[in-house]
């Protein structure tokens, strides 16, 4: 019989630099009556900021929107300016940027994995407490997270807000002493990353088997970083200047954070999409890594991100390696850039999912009007769904700590790139 | 041996001090000759969060140089400080909740601090 009580859960608001959460739930006679998780960025302005600026300058001021995916914003910046002025990169570039980009997953990833998110699945209050029982697990995760931020870094110059790369390539060439001794590194990491898919597959997760849609990038030759179509397992099948026609962001009254629909409904970005649509561009010996655990893809389990986050390492360990093997510096590390009046879009895959950049440039490459749609604020219309859905399938019947426990594992399942990620829930039961 | 002298900060007004103190020790001339014959380094860290365990591990002596908030002291003194002595959030609100106090905390949990480590407070005004 279901228990005859009222739960409210108020999350206070949280002051963070990459923006505030907050989760307002009530239940009253078993009932679900009020749902509404938020992200109370506060008014950052960057698109405004960006008008005037010269196009040069972009990717430095949008990598400052966010700590741990910086690259993200650089690589959507600079395809949009090279899309507008008509840039053909190199391929040494290409390569390069791939690179990069595998840095910032690698380190993304192994943080939330190791730090944030693993400890709910092991009923540990924090990493802190959740090392000490598993102080190999934790080394090796911070092992990867520091591997990835040392790619950041000899492409970039630093791990955080890396300043190398700029419209048409790269301010300069890494050297070659330090791409080996980084290609050797990552070599002894390979197998750190396998360890690491298996051990994520065998942690005991929720069955929350959910309907969703999943939306990423895809390219024909590769897992997508920079470039693709956009992509979703309900027929979208778009170029990424066509993306205004079918994506919709919208605001909420509880939120200072734009929501996200595709064709009037929402959907999921990030690692657990792409490994759900793009699985069978994965090497199969990745792949193979899941064989004997409860965790294959496609999956509609949405605690199976985790695993997806595992197998992304891996990729890009692997992928790391292979571009670090042909690795050769070049005179020549970007191309000239003549800027022109025009529009460019920049579409590129982040830690957390697909970011859509759109430009308007006037003639002399300065900024008209900038448009820029992260990943968590298009996750969260899915995420608050997911809540609903996980909370009724967990039981509403579980007492209040359960029940905060159990939304502040859906919410930071999603890696939202908020100060969400971590326990911060304060539950105040009205009885 | 070698003895690293690890600065702590950030570009933001007085958390510059472990930055600034690393500057100054860099313009003694002992420290000079100890850079030379490779018994000392020097490194400004700018928020290493649990990074700065990766730098840790590279040298048997470190000593760290932050900016504290010590009531008790005048601005301007430098204390030496007990691990157990910093304070650890409450409850790290998000990833850029890890800072000195939590990576040497997980340090310790996971073995990974070095054999001797020194910890020097710069106290700041509140």
């Amino acid at each position: 019989m279901q228990e005859q009580r009222k739960v409210s859960v108020r999350v206070p608001v949280l002051t963070r630099v990459e923006g505030e959460g907050a989760l307002e739930l009530d239940i009253d006679n078993g009932v679900i009556t009020n749902l509404k998780f938020s992200i109370f960025e506060p008014p950052r302005l960057f698109e405004k900021l960006l008008e005037g600026r010269d196009f040069q300058e972009v990717p430095d001021i949008t990598a400052r929107i966010c700590g741990i995916c910086p690259v993200a914003y650089q690589m959507s910046a600079v395809h949009a300016a090279e899309m507008a002025f008509g840039v053909q990169i190199s391929p040494w570039t290409r390569a390069l940027r791939r690179l990069l980009y595998c840095g910032e997953w690698i380190q993304s990833h192994a943080l939330h994995i190791h730090l944030l998110a693993a400890p709910d699945f092991l009923g540990f209050e924090d990493a802190l407490t959740m090392a000490k029982k598993f102080p190999r697990v934790v080394k090796r995760g911070l092992k990867l997270q520091s591997i990835g931020n040392r790619i950041m870094r000899v492409l970039g110059g630093r791990s955080v807000h890396p300043v190398n790369a700029c419209a048409g390539g790269f301010y300069a060439a890494p050297p070659l002493d330090d791409m080996r001794a980084l290609q050797a590194e990552l070599v002894t990491a390979q197998e750190d990353a396998y360890e690491l898919v298996r051990w994520v597959a065998s942690l005991p997760m929720p069955d929350d088997e959910q309907d969703f849609v999943s939306v990423a990038l895809h390219h024909p030759d590769e897992y997508p970083f920079n470039e693709g179509r956009l992509i979703s397992d309900d027929g979208l099948d778009i170029g990424i200047a066509e993306y205004e026609a079918h994506f919709d962001e919208f605001q909420m009254a509880h939120s200072t954070a734009l929501h996200a629909h595709l064709h009037g409904k929402p959907y999921l970005v990030g690692p657990l999409a792409r490994v759900n649509l793009l699985h069978e561009q994965l090497p199969a010996h990745l792949l193979a890594l899941l064989e004997g655990s409860d965790v294959q893809f496609p999956s509609r389990n949405m605690f199976h991100s985790m695993a997806a986050r595992a197998l992304e390492i891996a990729y890009c360990i692997d992928e790391a390696i292979r571009i670090l093997e042909g690795y050769a510096p070049t005179d020549q590390p970007h191309v000239a850039v003549t800027p022109r009046a025009g529009t460019g879009f920049g579409c590129t895959e982040a830690p957390r999912g697909m970011l859509w950049h759109r430009y308007d440039f006037n003639a002399d490459g300065t900024v008209k009007t900038a448009r820029i749609v992260p990943p968590t604020s298009q996750n969260q219309a899915r995420m608050e769904l997911d809540l609903h859905q996980s909370l009724h399938a967990f039981g509403l019947e579980h007492d209040d700590d359960a029940l905060r426990l159990r939304a502040e594992q859906v919410i930071r399942n999603y890696d939202p790139c908020i100060s969400c990620a971590t326990h911060f829930l304060r539950l105040k039961v009205n009885r | 041996m070698t003895t690293a002298i690890m600065g702590i900060g950030s570009p933001f007004g007085k958390d510059q001090a472990g930055w600034d103190a690393v500057d100054q020790l860099a313009q003694q001339a002992w420290a000079q000759a100890a850079i030379e014959h490779g018994t000392l380094v020097l490194h400004k860290l700018d928020r290493p969060g649990m990074g700065l365990l990766e730098h840790l591990q590279r040298y048997a002596h470190v000593i760290l140089v932050d900016a504290v908030i010590a009531p008790h002291y005048a601005p301007g003194m430098i204390i030496p400080l007990q691990r157990e002595e910093l304070a650890l959030w409450e409850a790290p609100a998000s990833s850029h909740g890890f800072g000195v106090a939590e990576a040497l905390a997980m340090g310790d949990a996971l073995g990974m601090l070095p054999e001797r480590l020194e910890i020097w407070g710069v106290v700041v005004a509140d």
